[in-house]
């Protein structure tokens, strides 16, 4: 067991150095130049030249990459072009407001996704498991930017209930409830495909141990139904819904929040990552994508350790 | 050695799926899912096959008096956009890139996964670790994020990002397709083809590659609805088809700006991208049951 | 026209007697399958007295399972209770709402299974498993539980119960599982344990002591057994009373060293054939020929009739009775003084 959470563990250094190289070198093989999104096009080719000199642009790829990795590996992430200002600080501060959204999210999926598939199982085959599981495709087929746009003409056009969009109100302070007025909208069209994702999974899960020789045993013992699904059913199919549901999380993470963030002009690293593709900011993207890498090798390596505590049949063995 | 395939038999080979087309209303009955997601892709699919007959416009031609035309205005069944661009006409056309982008990198990625898989799963050893490694190491990465990398770095363009998320693809399609060969692989009919003689690349082609075709299909068709609302994504953030050509995702993005007035301009093309998705969601449902009735959900 | 020819329950008579503790009659079970309804328990009678251990043999597919489930009020769909009534301590089983048969379940009436492994919360430990059911009976708190959970594993001839009971199912041998399976079902001193094929999956040393320790846990708790099985020894060494099953029916029921002495049914007689009884070594076995009817044929007459060595035509058109041939002895048969004679010569 120690062995293969050490074993596990290693595993993260080829995949943060591939995932690394892969990005870095696919940004700096991108045609068009960033000094043009920095200085425009009529800037003088002796100032074009000085800039190039001073982000090292004119060097060799490989000598780039190395160069590049040894001073992310001291903390120095370079500068946003666009902005002007140290990557890292900018992603760490940025990481904390997307955190805020996705877990927002994934509380909602968890226990919409969660509660839909065991209802769904349990009722197999009755009109409610059809209707969850056909509510369940809308909700996987429903585009999260366009399902935030009708949400933002439904609520904040029409309506006038929520603000359309950013972190706080422009004038107040940050205050606990304002933030969650702002909160709720996004966190909710960003949960909804992974709660879908989680339902099926957590049915198809639940079917499986429904099945299972010991429900008869668990009947027989005179507990109550409730107590079979809750107690016995879900716990023995615990360590499937966890690990899909933490993958989930992970693409929430950097997927749906992505388009959420831009929808709802929600100021975390979704937003910027858009900010930085369309302003061509190298260096930007570059530390958006190696950051957002490392968080979801991180998580996946805490899913499947959760996974195996967890599930006495692994831990145990 | 051909005979010795267990093809004609294998009660997953397509002939299973004749067999139950042929059956047509007692299919319908118990594949309904297949049938929904079937008339919804089809009505897409319809569409942009005849869109050069059916358009009324042009989905470029610019008619600035009809700006932001609304829904049912004479002339604009589904209104224009802010330049005066038919709605209609732009949804249809935009239906092409849509389903390209839904069908072509499923096909790329799982033609070249079935062969990455199938070697790395049969010949094991060296192989399967260079392959299933680097595989990993992709599969490590965000997809998203690959995807936005890879296109932004390929630059903008259907092609680009056809590329782009066929890379996103290869992993998960090679690995379904390794672990169903590592299973395949303990088949008799592997070791028959081995006894009367067949070589490694002969057995990969015609044994292996051949029956592990049904569930990779399965899984594959099981994605293609999210690849429509990530490809839309990918051209919504501005990488995928550029314009003044027609497309779902860039459509929604455009729109926005008028959004509180004119909501029909960015929710039309977020509605055309549902359907097509669901379509292909219900349709991905219907052939894992049919293909492979192991991953029923 | 079956219905004329249904004797009263074997034994019981139509008085109930006083120390009756199950009494079941015309017991119908049906499974609506795609291939028709499976008749898996056609009209079944019998009664257990308190503290008895009676036996339910019969091949594999014959209903013991169904019969048993049906008793628990467990049979799952597609099967269900048709018809018939099932008498537990003077209540009427079929007629309890939901509830209180659950709390009858567990405390009154247990059960234990055959595959003792699957029949255990693969990801609960046992000592919670054991004391789950003390807890909800009788509001034991998780402490005292285990130290009863202990006590019995103690008197089930586990070494080390401590062990046991912080230990996962997997990690336990078949012989450990049932004997954990066991101790939950009679910890909360039930007045009926159903054990469906309790030993078949185990080998055959772990099998006689696992049948000894259930004789010696039942003594001291007063339990009544029904025991399912398809092996005649197990029976021998169970069961006082015996009852052999064929097609969903009983047809033959007596005290256990009457049948294996003065067998009164041509089916129970091929069975005898077809084991190596201890006295009988040495006599050429006889496997019985033949298969046992689908569920789901529809079968007027003795269910026996296809493989019956003895049989006559009106064996085909009537369905025989199970009658009392002599005094606590039973056979739905409707010559049973040929069965022993005609076969064995
Ligand atoms: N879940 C089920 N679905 C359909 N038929 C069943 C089911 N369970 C039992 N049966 C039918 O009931 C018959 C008796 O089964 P069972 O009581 O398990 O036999 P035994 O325990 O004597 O081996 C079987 O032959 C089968 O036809
Ligand atoms: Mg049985």
């Amino acid at each position: 067991m120690i062995a293969l959470l050490v074993r596990r563990t290693l595993f993260l250094i080829p995949v943060l150095l591939g995932g690394s190289a892969i990005v870095f070198f696919l940004i700096h093989s991108a045609p068009g130049d960033p000094i043009d999104a920095l200085m425009g096009m009529y800037a003088s080719p002796e100032a074009r030249e000085a800039l190039r000199i001073k982000y090292g642009l004119n060097d060799p790829l490989l000598a780039q990459y190395f160069r590049w990795l040894g001073l992310v590996l001291q903390g120095d992430w370079g500068m946003s072009i666009q902005q002007r200002v140290p990557v890292l600080p900018l992603v760490l501060e940025k990481f904390w407001i997307t955190i805020l959204l996705t877990s927002a999210a994934s509380l909602f999926a968890a226990i919409v996704g969660i509660s839909a598939g065991i209802i769904s199982a349990v009722k197999q085959n009755s009109w409610i498991d059809h209707l969850i599981l056909i509510l369940s495709v809308f909700a996987l087929s429903m585009p999260p930017y366009w399902l935030g746009l009708i949400a933002i003409f439904v609520f904040s056009v029409q309506l006038g209930w929520l603000p359309t969009g950013g972190l706080y109100s422009f004038s107040g302070q940050m205050e606990l409830f304002d933030v969650l007025k702002h909160l709720i909208m996004p966190a909710i069209v960003a949960g909804l495909t992974p709660a879908a994702i989680i339902a099926r999974v957590t049915r198809a899960a639940m079917l499986e141990v429904l099945k299972l020789d010991f429900m008869t045993a668990l009947r027989a013992k005179g507990l109550r139904e409730r107590t079979i699904v809750l107690g016995h059913a879900f716990r023995n199919a615990l360590p499937t819904v966890v690990s899909m549901t933490g993958l989930q999380i992970g693409y929430l993470i950097l997927g749906a929040a992505l388009f959420v963030e831009i929808i709802f002009s929600w100021p975390g690293l979704g937003l910027e990552i858009y900010k930085s593709v369309v302003g061509r900011d190298m260096p930007m993207m570059l530390g958006l994508v190696l950051f957002s890498t490392f968080i979801f090798v991180v998580l996946n390596l805490a899913v499947d350790i959760i996974y195996r505590v967890i599930n006495p049949r692994v831990r145990e063995a | 050695m051909v005979s010795l395939s267990p093809n004609s038999t294998s009660d997953r080979s397509p002939s299973r799926v004749m067999l139950a087309l042929s059956n047509g209303r007692r299919f319908a009955k118990t594949h309904k899912s297949i049938v929904v997601g079937a008339i919804m892709v089809g009505f897409v699919v319809a569409m942009a096959a005849l869109a050069p007959v059916l358009s009324p416009y042009s989905p470029t031609r610019i008619h600035p008096l009809d700006r932001l035309a609304g829904v049912g205005s004479p002339g604009y069944l589904l209104g224009a956009d802010q330049q005066g661009r038919d709605i209609l006409s732009r949804l249809m056309w935009g239906a092409r890139s849509s389903l390209a982008i839904a069908v072509l990198p499923l096909t790329i990625a799982g033609i070249l996964g079935l062969v990455l898989g199938s070697v790395a799963g049969y010949i094991g050893k060296l192989p399967e670790t260079l392959i299933m490694r680097s595989m990993d190491v992709v599969f490590g990465l965000p997809p998203i994020l690959l995807a936005i990398a890879v296109a932004a770095t390929l630059g903008p363009g259907l092609v680009n990002l056809v590329i782009s998320l066929s890379i996103v693809l290869l992993p998960p399609m090679t690995r379904v397709t390794f672990q169903v060969v590592t299973t395949l692989k303990e088949q008799p009919f592997v070791d028959a083809a081995k006894v009367s003689g067949a070589t490694t690349p002969q057995i990969i082609f015609d044994q292996i590659i051949p029956n592990s075709l049904a569930p990779v299909i399965a899984y594959g068709a099981s994605l293609a609805g999210s690849m429509v609302v990530f490809g839309a994504g990918i051209s919504f953030i501005g990488l995928g088809i550029q314009p003044p050509q027609a497309d779902w995702g860039r459509m929604i993005n455009d729109g926005r700006e008028v959004l509180d007035l004119h909501p029909h301009v960015s929710t039309l093309p977020g509605l055309a991208i549902f359907i097509l998705a669901a379509g292909f969601n219900f349709l991905g449902d219907g052939l894992r049951d049919l293909l492979d009735p192991r991953m029923r959900m | 026209m079956q219905q004329h020819f249904r004797t009263i329950d074997p034994g019981a008579g139509k008085v109930p007697q006083p120390d009756e503790l199950l009494r079941v009659e015309d017991l119908r079970t049906h499974f609506h399958t795609r291939h028709g309804i499976a008749k898996s328990v056609d009209g079944v009678d019998f009664h257990l007295s308190k503290g008895e251990h009676l036996g339910l043999i019969g091949e594999s597919g014959s209903g013991k399972s169904v019969t048993a489930l049906s008793v628990m009020r467990l049979v799952r769909e597609p099967g269900r209770i048709v018809g018939g009534s099932i008498h537990f301590e003077g209540q009427d089983l079929l007629g309890l709402d939901a509830q209180s048969m659950r709390r009858l379940r567990g405390s009154r009436i247990s059960m234990i299974f055959q595959d003792p492994l699957n029949h255990l919360d693969p990801v609960m430990k046992i000592g919670d498993w054991i004391s789950e059911t003390l807890t909800l009976h009788k509001g034991v708190g998780r402490k005292a539980a285990y130290v009863e959970a202990a006590r019995i594993l103690k008197v089930l001839k586990v070494a080390s119960p401590e062990d046991v009971l912080r230990a996962y199912p997997f990690q336990l041998s078949g012989g450990m599982c049932q004997r954990v399976l066991i101790a939950t079902a009679i910890i909360t001193g039930p007045a009926l344990l159903i054990a469906d094929e309790a030993t078949s999956a185990l080998d055959v040393t772990v099998q006689a002591s696992i049948l000894r320790n259930l004789d010696e846990l039942t003594d001291i708790f007063g339990t009544a057994v029904l025991l399912t099985t398809h092996n005649m020894l197990v029976v021998r060494q169970a069961c006082t009373r015996v009852m052999v099953m064929y097609g969903g029916r009983i047809v033959e029921s007596c005290d256990t060293d009457v049948l294996f002495r003065n067998p009164m049914h041509p089916y129970t007689v091929g069975l005898l054939d077809s084991v190596p009884a201890l006295e009988r070594i040495g006599e050429p076995l006889r496997p019985m020929a033949g298969e046992p009817p689908l569920p789901t044929e529809d079968i007027v007459g003795c269910k026996f009739y296809g493989r019956c060595p003895i049989r006559r035509p009106v064996c085909q058109e009537m369905r025989p009775p199970l009658a009392e041939v002599e005094s606590g002895h039973w056979s739905a048969c409707f010559f049973p003084e040929e069965s022993r004679s005609k076969i064995s010569s």
